[in-house]
């Protein structure tokens, strides 16, 4: 079964380049929102239920973190594993990215080539 | 880079001219850097730039948002260090 995967980022070249990046992987489906308030809708809906969201961190409105809060009060969601995508890359920056208890952090600049690897291997189980 | 990247590059490299006078006028005109506007396009060149191969670009921008985050104005000297950086790939790439 196919690896399905939400993404959300404001920026239009970045979240196609991200949708693009994860479909070279055939066996990940790929679903984009350009806002945090769009993919809390379409989860909503109830039509699509990704097995991990990548949020976008600074975004207007609704930011990253405030996203993984809404998640968090969803029960259908609150164990969906989050991986934050940010261009912010100083260390105190991560780290209380990385406390608000996301399964990953993917910095800016990012390989394009190895992307779905590395989303693949934050959600893998521990071994 | 796949096909798919290259032309992803490519529309990332025809929205540096209007980066790039975004940059300019801010470079005249100081108030201009409070729009939101500009800081989601500061923001966007920090964090895509870079993904396309434009490292300097990147890291220019990082610069100028770190300022921005912090609500300060960027300095002169470094909206100019990223209005050459782009110039500089606009010549590069006749964008």
């Amino acid at each position: 079964m196919n690896l399905k995967a939400l993404y959300v980022d404001d920026h239009e070249d970045v979240r196609d380049v991200v949708e693009y990046s994860l479909k070279l992987d055939d066996s990940i489906d790929v679903v984009v929102a350009d806002s945090g308030l769009a993919a809390l809708a379409l989860l909503d809906q109830g039509r699509f239920h990704p097995d991990v969201i990548l949020l976008d961190v600074m975004m207007p409105v609704m930011d990253g973190p405030a996203v993984l809060a809404a998640l968090s009060d969803r029960p259908a969601f609150a164990q969906t594993p989050v991986i934050f995508v940010t261009a912010r890359t100083q260390s105190r920056e991560i780290a209380a990215y990385r406390a608000l208890g996301v399964a990953g952090l993917i910095t800016k600049p990012f390989d394009p080539l190895t992307l779905a690897r590395d989303v693949r291997a934050m959600i893998a189980p521990a071994a | 880079m796949t096909d798919g990247l290259e032309a992803l590059r490519a529309r990332f490299l025809a929205q540096c001219a209007e980066d790039l006078r975004l940059v300019a006028h801010a470079i005249a005109d100081a108030e201009t850097v409070e729009a939101p506007l500009f800081a989601q396009r500061i923001h966007r060149l920090a964090g895509a730039a870079g993904i396309f191969g434009f490292a300097v670009v990147s890291d220019r921008a990082r610069v100028v948002d770190d300022r921005l985050t912090a609500k300060a104005k960027p300095l002169l000297e470094s909206l100019e260090a990223l209005a050459a950086a782009l110039a500089e790939i606009a010549r590069a790439h006749g964008a």
